[in-house]
């Protein structure tokens, strides 16, 4: 029970964050720092020879941050353009992860087994430890939130304004990457690193075109995340083997054609 | 004469990714590319649904035909919804993707289509459907299939480099120069589903992605004109597959792994020769 309230307020602290990701138009900032968390996970398990949860963090920060750097160094030159230079380093990093894969595969294959979950989520194999973990996290980042909350939406909405005002920004930004960095490392068990950035972006993407402002922004999205949490927990109860975030995620894209079909009408009207 | 077939079918895979590399590059479309490579999952299952097995031609014409259609919706929703590009991939995959696990879960769990194979792709699987010819043992299906890919698409740009090179650059001026732009387009669209289809079960999802965008953007840091970013894309392909496999095999570590890490650590190579280098030279002799 307690799996499904700490899945409940990761997607809800995702959404919450998620709306900030899409209106500075990185929507797919989080894929890449799920995909370079892959390796990460990986050099944990080999390194320590166990699957604790607060090394797998730790590695994943370091490597999140060299893929982010990596980045935004390549952003400088012209002849390279965004998307690009996203594809290059999600699947460079991603294939340094496969080639760390197998090097376990050929070392200590016993540990193998709860590896492959990180890519769709299990969340029958959190230990409660883990849990704890997760549960501490998310209410930080909640509690967080309250304080970056204003600075936030000054630098997603006027960047310049931003600067020019405050002179925190560099803080600002950094804490920002620093706590999806950290979601997204949470999510390794939940949804899997493949899935999450479905969780950050589309509840903002659903409920943006019924809010006047940024607080029934933030109320529309946050209760649609817990809404598409509950669909999903509730289907994957019933049937055992299918994992819980893709359905989570699978309701999330069904509400947001059915805000499409309802927008579609009201124009009509 | 395991090792051959296995280089053979890397080289042939990411000369065919090459091809169609510039164009995607130039049109700033990379990431479509993840989009349509993680969303073709629901077609493949699709398409084993109907045909049951997975090395038949049908199952592959079937395949090409779900992700094209898959291509094309996609794309018809970038012109349609008034969301920013990114967001509208992000969606996309991860739905169609996540439809993908559910319905391999649900249908197709007792083959080895399981969802681990799709993420990393098998490229020792290839070698088991050997052709049988007796003055190249070292042949199998995939090579031929390939082959045949990658002769259509020198033939497609033998003929349409012209318009692809407007193309490319500016689609509404090549689509006021030339009639029928929108079918050039379509047809490169059915290539890439073509290609990414067959590429998809050797390398897999991600690391198919590394291997259509790498080549062209380093090639584009030192061509000068577009035949020689065609020429350099193609060159950097093969010297890249070759120089990958032989350190792959030599640490006995995955090929495909090996592969699109070496791109990544590769373009921040060129990078800094480019910016730090070749530069300067450009600047004197002006």
């Amino acid at each position: 029970m307690l799996i499904y309230f700490s899945l409940t307020l990761f997607a809800l602290v995702a959404a919450l964050y998620g709306n900030f990701c899409v209106f500075q138009k990185q929507g797919l900032i989080a894929d890449v720092l799920g995909h370079s968390v892959f390796p990460a996970v990986i050099v944990s398990v080999l390194l320590t020879n166990s699957k604790s949860y607060f090394y797998m963090m730790l590695f994943s920060f370091i490597f999140s941050f060299l893929s982010f750097s990596i980045l935004n160094y390549l952003k400088k030159n012209i002849l390279l353009d965004k998307d690009s230079i996203m594809a290059i380093v999600l699947s460079g990093f991603f294939g340094l992860g496969t080639l760390l894969m197998s090097v376990l595969k050929k070392n200590s294959s016993n540990l193998l087994s709860g590896v492959s979950d990180i890519f769709y989520g299990n969340v029958s194999a959190i230990s409660s430890g883990d849990l704890r973990f997760i549960l501490f996290f998310s209410l930080l980042s909640l509690f967080l939130y309250y304080f970056l909350r204003r600075y936030l939406i000054f630098s997603s909405f006027d960047s310049t304004f931003f600067r020019f005002k405050f002179n925190i920004f560099r803080i600002v930004d950094f804490i920002f990457y620093f706590i999806l960095t950290f979601l997204v490392t949470l999510s390794i068990n939940l949804v899997g690193i493949v899935l999450t950035s479905g969780l950050f972006i589309i509840p903002c993407l659903v409920s943006y075109k019924f809010s006047n402002n940024y607080t029934q922004l933030e109320l529309l999205s946050s209760s649609t995340a817990v809404f598409s949490c509950f669909i999903g927990i509730l289907i994957s109860s019933n049937f055992n083997s299918v994992p819980t975030g893709p359905l989570i995620v699978i309701s999330l894209g069904i509400l947001f054609f059915a805000s499409r079909l309802i927008n579609i009408n009201t124009v009509k009207l | 004469m395991i090792l051959i077939s296995l280089i053979l079918t890397l080289l042939l895979s990411s000369l065919c990714l090459a091809f169609i590399s510039p164009t995607l590059v130039l049109k700033k479309e990379a990431m479509f590319v993840d989009a349509i490579s993680h969303s073709v999952l629901p077609g493949i299952v699709l398409s084993f649904i109907i045909i049951r097995t997975l090395d038949s031609f049908l199952f592959d014409l079937f395949a090409v035909l779900f992700s094209f259609l898959t291509a094309l919706l996609l794309k018809r929703i970038f012109n349609s919804l008034k969301i920013s590009k990114e967001s509208i991939i992000g969606l996309f995959y991860t739905f169609l993707f996540s439809i993908g696990v559910v319905m391999v879960v649900f249908f197709a769990n007792d083959v080895h289509l399981d969802a681990d194979a799709v993420l990393f792709g098998q490229v020792e699987y290839t070698v088991f459907d050997s052709l049988n010819f007796q003055f190249l043992p070292f042949l199998n299906f995939t090579h031929l299939k390939l082959l045949v890919c990658l002769i259509m698409l020198f033939i497609w740009f033998k003929f349409f480099s012209r318009k692809l090179y407007y193309e490319s650059f500016d689609f509404n001026f090549a689509n006021f120069k030339f009639k029928n732009i929108k079918y050039l387009n379509y047809l490169f669209y059915l290539f890439l589903s073509f290609v990414l289809i067959l590429s998809f079960k050797i390398l897999g999802v991600v690391l198919v992605l590394s291997l259509a965008v790498a080549p062209a953007l380093i090639a584009k840091l030192f061509a000068r004109n577009f035949d020689q970013m065609y020429l350099y894309s193609c060159l950097y392909a093969v010297l890249s597959s070759l120089i990958a496999t032989y350190i792959a095999f030599s640490f006995d570590i995955s090929i495909a792994g090996t592969i699109a890490f070496f791109n990544m650590l590769f373009l921040i190579f060129a990078n800094v020769l480019k910016t730090n280098f070749m530069h300067k030279n450009k600047r004197r002799d002006t």
